[in-house]
């Protein structure tokens, strides 16, 4: 048991040693204050934190529709939701395209009629990550629910509240761990996001180059910068991973 | 308004809960039978948490379920109060929260609301809990706020299930004088859902009794008691029952002889019941063990299933039941004498 | 995926020369491949990708035997990390075009056209071949694009204008002739630059010595410049 949770251990630890090891530690002030890479954080910050929200709004009512309802298809519709989590975000990416690119289904009529185009903005970006990063929500709240004792539902019910009073009142408070665990699930996958948004967003340096994008484009020719936009992803991640897990998400 | 109700519901293919009962308005209608038998179907649909398969639920003028006309009003309509098994307090919300959230659904201000429900706490003697969440609280004073929450809402029907199941002995009978008291002071139908007929005789103005989805007898506590038509009746619910008082291990019942008991950890007015298989009847006055013994004449003998019930005569008029053999044996016939024996540690008793 | 081709097993015990060679040479070397399989009794396997990330790749240790890169600059951090076994040799040339929608709907006339910021334009990331090239053609010429997006390699660049997602974009002319979804508009030939393609092998097998000497020859040559590229 022990011995496999430290090799666990070391699987997690090691590649983070490798990543230390290569950190070009004496141009690392330049590195890390450079355009590209501020650019490239306060980027990645936003869409992340908007896919999240954005995964919150489409998802709890999703995670809803599937723990709480009964329907043909709903089978179906669980395995729709999933995929992103299979699909290889680079089809994700290009299938997004298809969709919402100007030459197709609700891209052009909406580039036809105001000129909004998803695709090279940011919009692009929270869009093609909140795809990603929406099964992460929609699972981790439906379990939630799944785990609810319904009577405490029921019980408001006979109370006279009406539904979305026993919503907002009873049940999201209940699932309120599941919440923030979908929303942190969520964030993390999408802040780590690459396919899905460099093939549906495309990639420009402060409008959609977010830090996935700016390492594997750095890696291509600066090793040094790639490490040190890495270990700045690495820093961030895990403190808001570290820090909701120790204020807001405790330990039952 | 009185509750009349036709309740059908199919569950899967081993069971279908197939029950009429109706309530009139201040009638406490205890639902007794054993676990599985549809107690919690029954209150769920009729508080329109499971829709009912045939049949109709009507309270008062309102259809509230009626599948064959298309009629269900949904719980949040309904103003059926229920106390549910276990209690299920909302608990993320204090005490005075949960009493609170019925009354806000109504449309009670935030503030009016907490006035009002701490006013309830202070009925059902709990008032110095109001800001204790859900996790704090024990058995007993979780079913007090349970009952505050429902009354709180002024419903037209109320539904206690199982309201005193998993408390301790001592909790359970101050709980059941607060029940009783509430009960009474509620002017609607109500219904008890309970396993334990001791709690169903007590607090019920009339029993029915709930074997296997059906209905298979209902009457007043007394009828089921003496007369109960299944085997399961007989064994839960045709009970001996005595009232009187304690001192010293010897219960006064107002007809001698006393009834003397094992158990001395009980004081006061107490209920006495003695289960009708562990009396034993005698040609002679029987020697040795057994505290209370005294002669008696057979009244009535009535075979049921395999056993027989017999119904004695002056000065308790107890129900013993033996098998047809003994009955043989003892030429138990109305009219004969026999020796009632009976050891104090087969007889319990409860304070009322 | 790199490694899963790499690894692929033989089908039936033939040898197997493993080719690391850039994207935009997969049309052309795949019908050479055939070529070379029908006289030599080997498979050979390719892993196609920006000559950037396959030069890492190699660098860390990747069992590519032939390196055919889309630029020197990337071969010479092959050779400087000693990993090379023969000289490379510059064995084609490719130039850059500007791709457009078919037909050209939007009347695209020359470079000019790349700063136009009312049309989606598209570049390769400037650390790739296709985006240095371009960026060297488009400051020969004193034209600043307005870029919507720096793609990651020239085959993302090329779809996205297939896809009528951009509306144009520097790419090359092999990518233009090869694609039936895009034109291209040449480029005056004191504008534009030749992107040179080398190839080394980094074994000492002589399946790897042969491959690179096959593409040297007139029958690869003729492949080659069906494709739209130039040789020596």
């Amino acid at each position: 048991m022990l011995v496999l949770a430290g090799l666990g251990t070391a699987l997690v630890v090691l590649p983070l040693v490798g990543l230390l090891t290569r950190t070009p530690w004496r141009d690392l002030a330049n590195l890390l204050t450079s355009r590209i890479v501020v650019d490239a954080l306060r980027l990645s910050l936003v869409a992340s934190t908007g896919a999240a929200a954005l995964s919150l709004v489409l998802g709890v009512p999703l995670a809803w529709v599937l723990a709480r309802s009964e329907f043909r298809g709903k089978a179906l519709l669980r395995g729709l939701v999933i995929l992103p989590m299979v699909l290889p975000p680079v089809v994700g990416g290009a299938a997004l395209l298809f969709a919402f690119g100007r030459r197709w289904l609700i891209g052009e009529p909406v580039y036809e009629a105001t000129g909004f185009l998803l695709p090279f903005s940011m919009w692009g970006v929270i869009l093609a990550t909140t795809y990603i990063s929406l099964p992460f929500m929609v699972l981790t709240v439906e379990a939630g629910l799944r785990n609810l004792d319904e009577r405490y539902e029921a019980a408001a019910a006979t109370l006279g509240a009406s539904r979305w009073r026993v919503f907002r009142r009873i049940t999201l408070p209940l699932i309120g761990s599941s919440l923030l665990a979908g929303l942190v699930l969520a964030w993390a996958r999408a802040l780590g996001e690459f396919g899905a948004t460099i093939t549906f967003a495309g990639n420009l340096a402060g409008r959609t180059q977010t830090m996935p994008l700016a390492v594997f484009l750095a890696l291509e020719q600066d090793r040094g910068a790639a490490v040190a936009i890495s270990l700045v992803l690495v820093a961030v991640s895990l403190t808001v991973l570290v820090l909701l897990r120790e204020r807001w998400w405790p330990v039952r | 308004m009185n509750l009349d109700s036709h309740i059908g519901v199919d569950r899967g293919e081993n069971f279908a809960l197939d029950a009429t009962i109706g309530i009139e308005a201040e009638e406490t209608v205890a639902l007794l039978g054993p676990n599985g038998a549809g107690k919690s179907t029954v209150v769920m649909a009729i508080a329109g948490i499971l829709p009912i398969d045939r049949g109709h639920i009507r309270l008062g003028d309102h259809v509230l379920d009626r599948p064959d006309a298309s009629v269900f009003v949904p719980p949040a309509q309904r103003s059926v109060g229920v106390v549910f098994q276990d209690h299920v307090l909302f608990p993320h919300l204090s005490a005075v929260d949960n009493v609170a959230f019925g009354l806000e659904s109504a449309g009670a201000t935030r503030r009016e609301a907490r006035r009002v429900a701490g006013e309830w706490l202070e009925r059902v003697h709990i008032g110095a809990e109001r800001n204790s969440k859900p996790g704090q609280l024990s058995g007993g004073q979780s079913q007090r706020v349970a009952l505050a929450r429902a009354l709180a809402v002024q419903p037209d029907l109320l539904l206690l299930d199982e309201p005193l199941a998993a408390l301790d002995v001592a909790t359970r009978s101050d709980l059941r004088r607060l029940l009783a008291q509430h009960l009474a002071g509620f002017g609607g139908p109500r219904m008890l859902i309970t396993h334990d007929p001791a709690e169903a005789f007590l607090l019920g103005d009339r029993v029915v009794v709930l074997e296997n989805g059906r209905v298979t007898q209902m009457g007043t506590p007394d009828e089921i008691r003496r007369h109960p038509v299944t085997q399961y009746a007989a064994d839960v619910a045709g009970l001996n029952l005595l009232t009187g008082t304690i001192s010293g291990g010897v219960v006064d019942v107002g007809v001698d002889p006393p009834i003397h008991i094992a158990d001395s950890g009980v004081s006061g007015n107490v209920l006495v019941t003695i289960h009708p298989r562990s009396i034993s009847l005698h040609r002679e006055m029987p020697h040795g063990s057994p505290r209370n013994v005294w002669p008696t004449t057979v009244a009535v003998v009535e075979p049921l299933g395999d056993r027989v019930r017999i119904q004695l005569g002056a000065p308790h008029e107890l129900t013993v039941e033996l098998t047809e053999a003994a009955v043989r044996d003892l030429g138990v016939e109305p009219g004969v004498p026999t020796w009632v024996a009976i050891k104090a540690t087969e007889v319990s008793v409860q304070p009322a | 995926m790199l490694f899963a081709a790499a690894c692929a097993s033989p089908s039936d015990g033939e040898d197997v020369l493993i080719v690391f060679a850039a994207a935009s040479l997969t049309k052309p070397f795949g019908e050479i491949a055939e070529e070379f399989e029908a006289v030599n009794d080997v498979e050979v396997v390719f892993s196609f990708a920006g000559s950037s990330a396959l030069r890492v790749q190699i660098i860390e240790g990747a069992p590519a035997e032939v390196y055919a890169s889309a630029n020197l600059a990337n071969m010479e951090a092959v050779v400087d990390a000693g990993i090379t076994h023969t000289d490379p040799v510059v064995f084609v040339a490719n130039t850059m075009e500007i791709g457009v929608a078919p037909g050209n709907p939007r009347g695209i006339a020359g470079l000019g056209s790349l700063s136009d910021g009312d049309l989606l334009v598209g570049l390769c990331d400037a650390t790739v071949p296709c985006g240095s090239l371009a960026r060297r053609v488009l400051g020969g010429a004193g034209v600043v694009p307005a870029v919507d997006t720096n793609e990651p390699n020239a085959r993302a660049l090329v779809t996205k204008l297939e896809e009528g997602d951009l509306d144009v974009g520097m790419v090359y002319r092999s990518d233009v002739v090869g694609s039936d979804l895009i034109n291209g508009i040449e480029i005056a030939a004191q504008d534009n630059v030749l992107a040179a393609y080398p190839v080394a092998a980094l074994t000492a097998s002589g399946t790897a010595a042969a491959f690179v000497a096959f593409l040297q020859s007139d029958e690869a040559g003729a492949i080659l410049r069906r494709h739209g590229f130039a040789t020596p």
